[in-house]
């Protein structure tokens, strides 16, 4: 809300000022209230992992619950290959997150500062495959990958992943913007290609450059379109199919088991929302960047 | 690009097969199953025994998962030329598989092996043929539905469980519950209203056909005599007798419901019976078992899988397949299962061994369903009947949940049935 | 070779040149290969499966031409029906999510935009379901909408009202759809919003408050219309990501029921691999293709003309 400028000092003011501590009370109690609201599920989540399977079905529900059942934990590590899953993520997502960096900022090296013929032609190629989803792509992609023997395999998961258009747009912008002066000089200090982009370039995008990674590391870490159209051994499932799996495996018991299927749930979120929280300040002030555009 | 990738595949299986042949080492065959937990030791029990008596066939068990995940897996492997050289095939893959070409026929083996197959209940084993030709073996067979109801409460309140469906109201009249404002707050039965399998033998034993013609191509779904047993079930539902069970928890629950008692009974497929019968003794309920009541007829659809082989499988890999399918299907394969789920006795051979009439005298209520192991038979063998299947249980969802009226939502759902069929 | 957008000013370039020019175009070509291989070839191939009768099963198709269109679009037939009430689906479950993120994202910006410590806490948690996989937490929301045992449902009986069959009732399926996709993205509309609305020169304001402006004047004359380059940005983004939605559905509704939330690429998946008609699902993904670049070509256009302000 915009401020009101106070135009009648004096006896009103007192009023006036009154009226801006409730309104912001009002505002703090309003917030406060919606924060609650939107947390509540995740809660229940946590909650409703810890509960025994009795207190889950209870028609008037407990929000807190009456004993702590860890066992749902070690039941689901039990029963599905958790770590199994977490590690596959790990990999996968680093290793697409890896590969995304690297040709991203070679390529936002190339259509920025790069000079060859039919730069910025090629350049609409990429703008292009932005508009094309995996999900327009995925029948011929799939049958591709599956003749080439590359289901339930790493290399048939990473690969076609490998590479954001996304990253590449947004890193040429901030590329672009940085002045020919500094690549000048160092060109003049005898640095090669590689050497410009690792010590011109890149430092100097720093913040957009970990934004983009760490964006693309989360959504790596929940990607599940072509995950699931890859995979269909466990052992090469990551989290966010995996947990669709979960589900499916408790075919017509889900209501009884709810308590073990939330901790399922809660074990594959924590490590991104630990990140999250890590590296909230590159996250949130991607945003500016973003609504700037 | 493609070709020269095919013609390496090829030449990388052409090598492979050639030197095991030459080293005369044993045929290994892949087989990928879908069954899990308490069945897995034991079968590899009886896998272990097979490999014992045949020393030139090594078999290797994969888990593939769900009967989704495993279809799935399978066309991949379809596609890419390495296919495992038998799968447990849920019988509802079967006319499309074979279709298809991704199942070899069995005949030959049978015929080469001079074996014989009567021993195998006869709808079970027509259940894996198509177009004439066998593709497989029943393994895993389920009642559907079986009616499961609360024991307890029936020798409490002396309550009959109807073998007709003119004793079937009745029945629910006793059954049900109802509270002083007229909610009912235990029903007399609950219908699977998600799958055919378990509602569609309502309409086969009052005389209904899926199809009038024997290509397969009129539906009889939308008959009088179907539509007479729709509202004698819409009636049920809006009295408030029947629970009619439709949409994403409803097997959950369903299951639930009798479990703590707020149904009567439920029909479900047999497969589940070791999952009730521990839940409910829980509960302090003991649990009962029934074959659905008969009208005109005496029926009830096939559920499970059984075992195929694969047609891109090489000949000798086929061969071993054939033999290893048998084995496990005979009485000690088939006792494995029968003991850990609720499936049925495939043979009579199993059916009349000492082990399942001692389980029989451990579990009486089973023989009320093995007494009509010739009474079950697989829904018809057309390639759109899944679809025409989610039509009619979406159809009738309608009619006894969203309030349409029976005529016009009869209409509606036979206007789409035609459509999937015109559009074959 | 044709010219370089650059300054040099020489016709013939020296071999010098020639090689930076080629090792900054090496540069480029793992993206543009990778493009070529999994965006552009894959798209050539959709349409050319769409002319064929191929059904994932058999090794063998030949062509038929354009059977599978007419398909789609004769009125006789199920495909035309099931394309429209597909795509009616979609842009349902589109416009809810476009238009309900942008208004509520920036009814949220407004109430959260205090500096303080608390405030900047309540906006983390209030992003946070965005970065939750949708898989856990659509998993939550199964238990939540559950009609028998989830918390919603229990509430309404506690306050004695009827409860709702949220996710299996065809008139509520879609709209608890959308619930669940707004809780994921209005904290991130809320963040752009804010950070658009920070951005804001503070002249509009005080010129505006000497024009003896009250707050809701302000905010209807001059905040949204120069935040209007966000809205838009904020629109388009979502608008093409809500089109492509399909693990929501998959998790929540699988489509169902009577495919009330049958989206267009849940039912390309349907048609591939449930019914194994891959020349069909490759059809509907060509049309489904063709609509996305002309709603991105027509997007683009607009926005280019539309709102230019200095600010």
């Amino acid at each position: 809300m915009s401020e009101t400028i106070v135009k009648n000092p004096g006896k009103n003011y007192l009023a006036a000022a009154r009226r801006r501590r409730l309104r912001a009370a009002l505002q703090t109690f309003c917030a406060l209230l919606l924060t609650l609201i939107v947390v509540f599920p995740l809660y229940w989540m946590l909650i409703s992992s810890l509960k025994s399977t009795d207190e889950l079905l209870l028609s008037h529900p407990t929000f807190f619950p009456k004993e702590l059942h860890f066992e749902n934990y070690s039941a689901v590590f039990q029963k599905f290959p958790m770590g199994r899953f977490m590690l596959n993520s790990l990999i996968v997502t680093t290793a697409c997150t890896i590969i995304q960096v690297i040709t991203g900022v070679m390529a936002a090296y190339a259509f920025s500062k790069g000079q060859f013929a039919g730069r910025d032609l090629l350049f609409t190629l990429i703008l292009g495959a932005l508009m094309v989803p995996m999900q327009v792509t995925f029948i011929p992609t799939y049958i591709m990958v599956s003749r080439l023997g590359w289901m339930n395999t790493y290399i048939g998961l990473v690969l076609p992943e490998a590479v954001s258009a996304y990253f590449i747009f947004m890193l040429r912008q901030n590329f672009k913007a940085v002045d020919e002066s500094y690549l000048d000089a160092a060109r003049v200090d005898g640095m090669g290609r590689a050497g410009m982009i690792r010590n011109v370039l890149v430092p100097m995008c720093k913040p957009t450059v970990i934004t983009v990674t760490v964006i693309a590391f989360i959504n790596g870490w929940n990607s599940y379109f072509w995950p699931k159209m890859v995979t269909t051994d466990n052992a090469y499932r990551t989290v966010s199919i995996a947990l669709k799996e979960i589900l499916n495996a408790y075919a017509g018991n889900e209501i009884m088991n709810f308590n073990q299927i939330m901790a399922a749930a809660l074990v594959c979120v924590i490590p991104v929302v630990v990140l999250f929280f890590f590296c909230q300040k590159y996250i949130l002030t991607g945003f500016s960047k973003a609504a700037m555009k | 690009m493609k070709k020269l990738l095919s013609l390496l595949l090829a030449l990388a299986m052409f090598a492979g097969l050639a030197l095991p042949a030459m080293a005369e080492e044993p045929v290994t065959i892949e087989f990928w199953y879908s069954f899990e937990n308490q069945m897995v030791e034991q079968i590899m029990t009886v896998i272990a025994a097979f490999e014992e008596a045949n020393p030139g066939i090594k078999v290797k068990p994969t888990y593939a998962g769900s009967y989704n995940e495993s279809n799935q897996k399978l066309l991949a492997a379809h596609a890419a030329n390495a296919v495992p050289a038998v799968q447990q095939t849920v019988q509802t893959s079967i006319a499309t598989f074979a279709e298809n070409g991704v199942l070899a026929p069995i005949d030959q083996y049978i015929a080469a092996n001079n074996d014989d197959m009567s021993v195998y209940a006869k709808g079970m084993y027509e259940a894996y043929s198509y177009n004439g030709q066998q593709y497989g073996v029943p393994a895993f067979c389920s009642v559907c539905p079986t009616m499961y109801y609360n024991k307890t409460f029936a020798t409490n309140e002396g309550i009959e469980i109807p073998k007709t469906w003119e004793e079937f109201d009745a029945f629910l009249r006793k059954a049900t519950v109802k509270d002083e404002n007229g909610n009912t707050t235990r029903y007399g039965c609950s219908f699977a209203g998600w799958g055919s399998a378990y509602f569609g033998p309502i309409f086969w034993e009052n005389g209904v056909e899926a199809f009038e013609d024997e290509e397969m191509t009129k539906t009889g779904l939308g008959s009088e005599k179907a539509v007479n047993v729709i509202k004698m079930l819409k009636g049920w539902v809006d009295e408030g007798l029947v629970k009619w069970c439709y949409g994403t928890n409803a097997s959950t629950n369903m299951r639930q419901s009798l479990i703590d008692g707020t149904s009567f009974a439920v029909f479900h497929t047999c497969a589940v019976y070791s999952v009730y019968q521990p839940a409910l003794a829980n509960n302090g309920y003991e649990v009962g078992v029934a074959f659905p009541p008969s009208g005109e007829k005496t029926i009830a659809d096939l559920g499970g899988s059984g075992l195929t082989i694969m047609a891109k499988a090489t000949e000798a890999q086929k061969e071993a397949a054939y033999k290893f399918i048998r084995w496990l299907t005979q009485p000690e394969g088939n006792l494995v299962v029968i003991k850990a789920t609720g499936y049925m006795p495939v043979t009579t051979e199993c059916l009349e061994s000492e082990g399942c009439k001692e389980w029989v005298v451990a579990n009486p209520e089973l023989k009320n369903l093995y007494d009509h192991m010739d009474d079950v038979y697989a829904a018809p063998a057309s390639p759109v009947w899944s679809d025409i299947a989610t039509k009619w249980s979406d159809g009738l969802a309608q009619i006894f949940l969203e309030g349409v009226d029976v005529e016009t939502g009869v209409e509606n759902m036979i206007e789409a049935i035609n459509e999937i069929l015109a559009d074959m | 070779m044709s010219t370089a957008p650059n300054t040099t000013k020489k016709k013939k370039m020296s071999p010098y040149k020639l090689r930076g020019r080629l090792a900054d175009f090496g540069y480029a070509l793992p993206a543009l290969l990778f493009f070529i291989v999994f965006t552009y070839y894959p798209v050539v191939e959709l349409f050319r499966i769409s002319l064929t009768n191929w059904n994932l099963m058999k090794d063998n198709y030949a062509y038929v031409g354009f059977k599978n269109y007419i398909w789609l679009f004769s009125s006789t037939g199920t495909g035309l029906k099931r394309l429209t009430s597909s795509l009616s689906v979609t842009f349902l479950y589109t416009l809810g999510e476009v238009f309900g993120s942008c208004v509520l994202g920036l009814l949220l910006a407004l109430l959260f935009n205090r500096m303080s410590r608390s405030f900047k806490i309540m906006r983390t948690l209030v992003i946070l379901p965005k970065y939750v996989t949708i898989s856990a937490s659509a998993l939550v929301f199964l238990w939540l909408y559950n009609e028998s045992y989830g918390v919603f449902n229990q509430l309404y009986t506690a306050l004695g009202v009827t409860p709702v069959n949220w996710l299996g009732n065809k008139d509520t399926a879609l709209l608890s759809v959308i619930v669940f996709s707004l809780w994921r993205s209005v904290g991130y509309a809320m963040m752009i919003y804010l950070s658009a609305i920070k951005g804001l020169s503070q002249d509009y304001f005080e010129a505006a408050a000497l024009d003896g402006a009250n707050g809701r004047q302000i905010f209807r004359y001059i905040t949204v219309p120069l935040i209007a380059p966000t809205t838009l940005f904020l629109g388009v983004t979502s608008f093409l990501a809500a089109m492509k939605v399909y693990q929501t559905i998959e998790m929540l509704t699988a489509g169902g029921p009577y495919e009330a939330t049958n989206v267009i690429v849940y039912w390309i998946y349907s048609l591939a691999f449930k019914s194994y008609r891959l020349d069909r699902a490759a059809a509907v993904g060509v049309v489904f293709f063709l609509i996305l670049l002309i709603c991105t070509l027509v997007t683009m256009k607009w926005s280019d003309r539309k709102v230019n302000y200095d600010a």
